[in-house]
């Protein structure tokens, strides 16, 4: 039996859920194994290149300052940017969110949920339901990983009936 | 193979949807734009708004489905608001309007925008997406505008500072002043580097909880306490018009607030208050103010638009969300706050324009050009019969080829019909007619093009076009869902004919689409299924394929026809599920055959709708005070037992529910038995005023018609109007009505009052209400409920003279006479008629109606002057009296105000909710400095110390959120009155009686306040005091003086600054006995303001020194000056005339400066002060000083000469002097003229022996 390489997975996976034809863009992949998270932010480049896409990625490590995570509007306001042509790869484990109070965090989640701009966004992070859960919603994991995948709520309404 | 494709194709670069915010920029997607009737309605909103005034409001709800152009209206919008009409982007929309005959709508938008003659000026366009960026309402819009700002290049500045600038400052400074940050347990912001740029990026709403935490911890002072004393604008509603205000300085004319998608941000809204993590109640509240306050607003300079674009209106989220009825029916207060109606936006097909949004995707090719150059003859076919058809019928055939069949090619005119209508009517995300037309899934049409053969040229218009069924593949989700009986009865239907032919099949599926479009003029019958799928009339012979087609279907129990409207329809397994008796009949199944007629009418709503309109509440003809009274009509159920008569009043409590006087019971019941038992219930008093009207026999309806009308109400409400069922039901229930109401009115119409039917008082049996027709029952009870409100005020005027919702603007007009109240003995300008409002005004109707006739406020014509009654416990007004008594009086705890106003509403004081206000602070006259109002504001509750006119018309609206203490001082508060008392002149008792102490400590603050408030302007300006300091001194020079309790908070925390006065203060007496570091801060602080002061009078008072030592001393001196000066000198008189007219009042050198710089005393700068000593050291140098008098000689010269006595030269000079008068007859005057002249000129003849200096 032929066996489907993760890296098959992730592009078949990111071509579904960033259809340019759904408006709502966004994939959160979850892992709690640093090492899968790690090779997710290795394939996911790949993945958007068999799209014809070069991806923006944005490192965990760009959302800290001397203070402590930047704020929300300051990583909303960078995906933005980095997203207006090009996809982006929020390479985690996203731990600044953990930075921000509950509220911040919701709307932040809320926010990538509603992501309608540019090819999309593809955020990498440990596994979490708060906040999360609601914008989003888990479709299960990628056959034969450990790896969630999750996509937003409003996706299902655009989901057809063939 | 040559394909659709080589004519037309689909353009691909246009997305399907638009993202707002995005889309701001990009030309494309505004020139794109096709308008549609909508928009004119959006055009006209907007040419309303934008107006100097607009009464109507300046907000509005936009709704409609996916796909109709919602976003890319916004992006228009959003262009022209800010670039102008000359937008190159927009002059293709422009375009489109003028070719379309609408230019004038746009002509009059821009007439409004850009009257003639003045030069376009743009307005900010705050656009606002989804959650606007997530937290509460108003704080997103704060943010959106913030954003919007930062975008147009402007700084922070414009908006202000905003309640999380505030709490950052606050926290800098308090981290400057020594404090430590500490996280509560569990807080996600450990550092204050963190908490600063959540509270500053991010408008952190939890942030800012644990800000005000923090604060409380640090300094026992609520921040929000503190941001009220330093007054500002912190909430969107108060914001905006502002800022609104200020840009104009920045050239902008307003601010245009779009928000897309609004109706995500209301999902997380109610998603948030399920989750108990938002309060819908005050965000609904804060929506409102913003919708009310900040759009409402009609002062010059302060417009604010706002469009909200949804899918539904505001109510239906509520009903969808299955929030409580208390919950939805705020939100539908909060929709009635919007312009009304809300513009639906939709794809209007029936005026071409959506014919042209679809037309507009369909391109060309150069072959396609060239196809088209000639008509087609096939299509000119299909579009000759399209006036035939009811859709169409008001087009003519040309009409119908150029602007439909032609442009729309290849979708046949019914599919281009259909498709607009399903857009408008079930369109999801990514299921609208834009997606359809791009796709290449599901049947879309840019994959039709590419796989339907080319027809011959001269066959064009046939069988490649789109037609309705072709619709179903990629519609059939969204339709299953709306429509999902439907669905599964066309899935039935498909299973009942194997193998079926082709058309057949498209039969099927075109029946399924057409019946959930349901349009009346495009419903499947057999001469439009004849149009849709052979391009022919049911009798002509391209038809009878179809016939025959329907015939197999029929017989294979798929569809079934209507004979009366020529409807086809699924067979459903239980029968012909479209037949109307079925249905009804299946409806009255559900209704109990065994019930009586009354029983049904007290059961079913709807059949008590229908056959009485008198049930529900009805609003009193106003009685002699002038209150209108309101009462509820209702059936009296016997099987209630004693609960069946209940009149409380649903106000009680505060929820903002209406009042009720009495209750009026209809005996509608269906036996002796019962009828029985009803008098026997009128026999008794019940709870509240109630009256049972008391029919002489049961009822006669017909139980049956009764079950009937039921049957058919329920199932019409399933029916869309458009249909013919709609129609037959109507006609049945109208029937049914008229029957049912016949008999009714036996019983309880004008022929029963005068056959047998008794209205009685519960209670009060043998005393019959006296009426003979429906139309005297009301008034008669209105007379009969005066005796209970025996105790009833006046309120003549309109408006205010009946129960008011608490939401509303016409509180304002209470808030502005409140305030006339509360400041009356303080601005001499209240102190005339109607308080110096205007008397056409509402304020002067409510001051006429309420405080005039019930003599609270009179002229006394003997010193011409209106005044205010100060209400003592004599003041003949039971009403006020019960006010004053409750407010008034000591208790152990807060006193809910609740109960009072529940007191007030209710029997013998019967009190509109809307003038209770006006008694609130009448009441407050009396005691202003010991009643402290406390506001409920998330949970707790805060002590109300500016705004007052505002609160106390908050209790009048929302009583439940309001409770009052009469001067009650903490342990702490009198500590710090003790220890300042024991540096002045009041000795503040350790224990003993609370009413003495108070007084005690109420004596120092009047000491305080003596102190301070003598002292002029400068004291505020000494350098270095400290915030509390000056806040301390603001509360003292007020107008009124502070509440003891108010000024103590500010003292305490002015004493925390200091960390051992701060350790005296927590110890307040309880171990320690001396109080040091306190008496040295107080020291301080008085000598740092005597010091600050006396540097400002000291050159006055040296000047003073030689000018006089008391008032009249002042004058005399200024008098001499004044001689010299001219009497008409325009500097000296007015000084003279006004220290002449002082009373003493202050110290010499306040009066003195107050004069020169024509200014109270309390008034006075340092630069007063300044000034004064140089115009008194100018005076001081024309007065001749003492010993000397001077002289001015006829030249103009003056002399200075020494005063000089000689008795006996001074006697014979005159004896000389009376004998040249009396030789030269000369008068006075021209005697001194020579003798000045002889003398002076001699004088000067005589060298300078003796020189007199010349005064300059």
């Amino acid at each position: 039996m032929a066996v489907t390489s993760l890296q098959e997975k992730i592009e078949r996976l990111v071509a579904s859920e960033l259809n340019p034809v759904r408006r709502y863009r966004c994939l959160v992949l979850q892992s709690d194994r640093i090492d899968l998270i790690g090779r997710l932010c290795d394939y996911l480049p790949a993945a958007f290149g068999a799209m014809g896409k070069v991806p923006k990625m944005l490192g965990w490590e760009s959302f800290f300052d001397a203070v402590g995570a930047l704020s929300s509007d300051e990583a909303r306001s960078a995906i933005v940017a980095a997203g207006k042509e090009a996809p982006v790869i929020l390479a985690g484990p996203l731990h600044y969110v953990d930075y921000w109070t509950t509220g911040v965090q919701d709307a932040f989640w809320s926010f990538l949920s509603l992501y309608s701009r540019g090819p999309g966004v593809v955020a990498i992070d440990i596994p979490r339901t708060e906040g999360v859960e609601g914008p989003f919603i888990a479709r299960g994991t990628i056959p034969g990983t450990e790896i969630r995948y999750l996509r937003p709520r409003l996706v299902a309404t655009e989901e057809t009936f063939l | 193979m040559s394909h659709l494709n080589e004519w037309v194709y689909v353009s691909q670069d246009e997305k399907p949807y638009v993202n707002f915010e995005e889309s701001l920029d990009v030309d494309q997607v505004a020139s794109g734009y096709v308008p549609v009737k909508s928009t004119l309605e959006v055009f006209d909103f907007l040419r309303e708004a934008v107006g100097l005034a607009s009464p109507r409001g300046r907000a509005i709800i936009c709704h409609g489905t996916y796909g109709t152009g919602k976003s890319r209206l916004c992006t228009v919008l959003a262009r022209l608001f800010h670039d102008g009409f000359t937008c190159p982007a927009l002059q293709a929309v422009w375009g489109r309007l003028k070719a379309r005959g609408q230019g004038t709508a746009l002509d009059s938008l821009r007439q409004a925008l850009v009257p003639s003659g003045r030069n376009w000026r743009p307005w900010l366009v705050v656009p606002l997406y989804a959650d606007g960026g997530g937290g509460r309402l108003s704080t997103a819009f704060v943010r959106g505008l913030l954003k919007a700002l930062r975008r147009a290049g402007m700084n922070e500045e414009v908006l202000g500072k905003t309640v999380f600038h505030e709490a950052a400052a606050r926290l800098d400074h308090l981290l400057s002043k020594g404090k430590q940050y500490q996280a509560v347990a569990g807080s996600r912001l450990a550092t204050a580097d963190q908490m600063g740029r959540a509270l500053r990026q991010d408008f952190d709403e939890q942030a800012l909880q644990e800000f005000c935490d923090w604060h409380m911890r640090e300094t026992v002072v609520d921040f929000f306490d503190y941001l009220r004393a330093s007054g500002g604008a912190y909430e969107a509603h108060e914001i905006y018009p502002l800022v609104a205000e200020r840009l104009q300085q920045k050239g902008f004319e307003g601010i245009l607030v779009i928000w897309d998608e609004f109706g995500l941000a209301l999902e997380s809204l109610l998603k948030g208050s399920n989750a108990g993590k938002r309060d819908l109640h005050l965000e609904a509240i804060g929506l409102q103010d913003f919708v009310e306050r900040a759009c409402g607003n009609n002062d010059l300079g302060k417009r604010v638009v706002f469009l909200a674009f949804t899918h539904m209106s505001l109510t239906e989220y509520g009903q969808r969300s299955g929030l409580p009825e208390t919950d939805r029916n705020r939100l539908e207060t909060v929709a009635a706050r919007f312009r009304q109606p809300s513009i639906f936006i939709k794809l209007s097909v029936t005026e071409m324009e959506g014919y042209h949004l679809l037309a507009g995707m369909l391109h060309r090719t150069p072959a396609g050009e060239e196809m088209f150059r000639n008509p087609l003859l096939r299509l000119q076919h299909v579009a000759s019969r399209m006036p035939r058809q009811r859709f169409w019928q008001s087009l003519s055939a040309d009409a119908c080829y150029q602007e439909v069949a032609a442009p729309c090619y290849p979708l046949h005119p019914a599919t281009a019909a259909t498709l607009l209508l399903l857009s408008d009517r079930i369109a999801q995300v990514n299921r609208t007619a834009f997606y359809y037309l791009q796709s290449r899934e599901d049947g879309g049409v840019a994959s039709a093009l590419e796989k339907r053969k080319l027809p011959a040229p001269e066959e064009a218009g046939g069988q490649e076009l789109l037609r309705v069924h072709d619709l179903l593949p990629f519609f059939a989700e969204p339709l299953r869902q709306k429509e999902p009986h439907l669905v599964d009865q066309y899935d039935q239907a498909v299973a009942r004919l194997p193998g079926p032919s082709p058309l057949e099949t498209a039969l099927l599926r075109a029946v399924l689409v057409l019946t959930g479009i349901k349009s009346a003029d495009m419903a499947p019958t057999t001469d439009f299924l004849t149009f849709c799928l052979c391009d022919a009339q049911r009798e002509e012979l391209a038809a009878a394929p179809l016939h025959e087609a329907l015939s197999r279907l029929k017989e294979a129990h798929a569809l079934w026809k209507n004979e009366a409207t020529d409807v086809w329809n699924f067979v459903t397994d239980r029968g012909l599920g479209q037949d109307l008796e079925k249905e009804l009949d299946q409806e009255k199944e559900h209704i109990p055959v065994g019930k009586p007629a009354g029983e049904l009418l007290r059961t079913y709503e709807v059949f008590r709708e229908e056959i009485t309109d008198r049930l529900g509440e009805s609003d009193l003809d106003p009685c002699d005070a002038g209150i209108v009274r309101r009462v509820s009509i209702r059936l009296l159920d016997p099987a209630k037992g004693d609960r069946a008569l209940d009149a409380a009043n649903p106000a009680l409590g505060g929820k903002d529910e209406g009042w009720l006087s009495a209750s009026v019971y209809l005996a509608a019941v269906d036996s002796v038995t019962q009828l029985d038992a009803c008098r026997k219930l009128a026999d008794v008093q019940a709870k509240g005023t109630v009256y049972v009207a008391l029919p002489g026999a049961p009822l006669s309806l017909n139980a049956d018609k009764a079950r009937e009308l039921i049957a058919v109400r329920q199932l019409l409400e399933k029916k869309d109007p458009q249909t013919h069922a709609y129609e037959v039901l109507e006609n049945k229930l109208t029937r049914l009505r008229e029957d049912l109401r016949a008999e009714f009115a036996k019983a309880f119409g004008n022929e029963g009052l005068r056959s047998g039917t008794t209205v009685l008082k519960a209670g009060q049996p043998a005393r019959p209400v006296p009426v003979s027709s429906w139309g005297q029952l009301l008034p008669s009870i209105s007379r009969d409920l005066d005796t209970a409100f025996s105790s009833q005020p006046r309120v003549r005027c309109g408006t205010f003279n009946e129960w008011q919702e608490g939401a509303g603007a016409q509180w304002n007009k209470i808030e502005h006479i409140v305030e006339a109240i509360l400041k009356f003995d303080e601005k001499p300008e209240y102190q005339n008629e109607f308080l110096n409002f205007n008397a056409n005004s509402q304020e002067g109707a409510v001051i006429d109606g309420v405080l005039v006739e019930n003599g609270f406020f009179t002229l006394n014509s003997l010193a011409a002057k209106w005044e205010l009654v100060s209400p003592t416990a004599e003041i003949p007004s039971e009403a006020l009296r019960e006010v004053l008594r409750y407010l008034a009086a000591r208790s152990a705890a807060d006193k809910p105000f609740l109960k009072l106003h529940e007191k007030l509403i209710e029997p013998p004081y019967g009190i509109p909710n809307g003038v209770i206000p006006l008694f609130v602070a009448l009441a407050f006259r009396a005691e202003p400095s010991r009643i402290a109002i406390y506001h409920k504001k998330y949970n707790n509750w805060e002590r109300v110390e500016s705004k007052l006119a505002e609160a106390i018309v908050g209790m009048g609206r929302f009583p439940d959120r309001y409770q009052t203490r009469y001067s009650k001082l903490s342990p702490k508060q009198r500590w710090v009155f003790r220890v300042i008392g024991s540096e002045l002149s009041t000795r503040v008792p350790e224990s003993g009686a609370t009413d003495k102490m108070e007084e005690a400590c109420e004596k120092v603050a009047g000491e305080m306040r003596d102190i301070v408030h003598k002292l002029p302007d400068a004291a505020l300006a000494v350098p270095d005091l400290t915030e509390p300091e000056k806040d301390i001194v603001k509360a003292l020079r007020g107008g009124v003086p502070p509440q003891p309790t108010l000024l103590a908070d500010h003292l305490m925390r002015w004493v925390q600054e200091d960390m051992e006065a701060r350790r005296e203060l927590e110890d307040n007496g309880s171990t320690m006995t001396s109080f040091p570091a306190t008496v040295r801060l107080w020291r301080g602080f008085r000598e740092r303001l005597g010091r600050q002061v006396e540097g400002a009078r000291a050159p006055v008072r040296r000047q003073l020194l030689s000018a006089g030592s008391d008032l009249p001393g002042v004058v005399d001196s200024l008098r001499k000056v004044e001689a010299i000066a001219g009497f008409d000198n325009s500097v000296i008189a007015p000084i003279v005339q006004r220290l002449e007219a002082s009373e003493g009042k202050a110290e010499l050198i306040e009066e003195v400066v107050a004069a020169i710089s024509n200014k109270e005393t309390r008034q006075l700068t340092q630069e007063d002060y300044g000034r004064a000593s140089g115009i008194l050291e100018v005076l001081q140098s024309l007065a001749p000083p003492q010993g000397r008098m001077t002289v001015v000689l006829p030249d103009g010269g003056r002399r200075e000469l020494p005063v000089f006595a000689h008795e006996q030269a001074c006697s014979q000079i005159r004896e000389a002097v009376r004998a040249w008068q009396t030789a030269y007859s000369l008068s006075p005057e021209q005697t001194a003229a020579l003798l000045l002249g002889v003398v002076f000129s001699d004088s000067s003849a005589k060298a300078n022996s003796q020189p007199t200096p010349e005064v300059p």
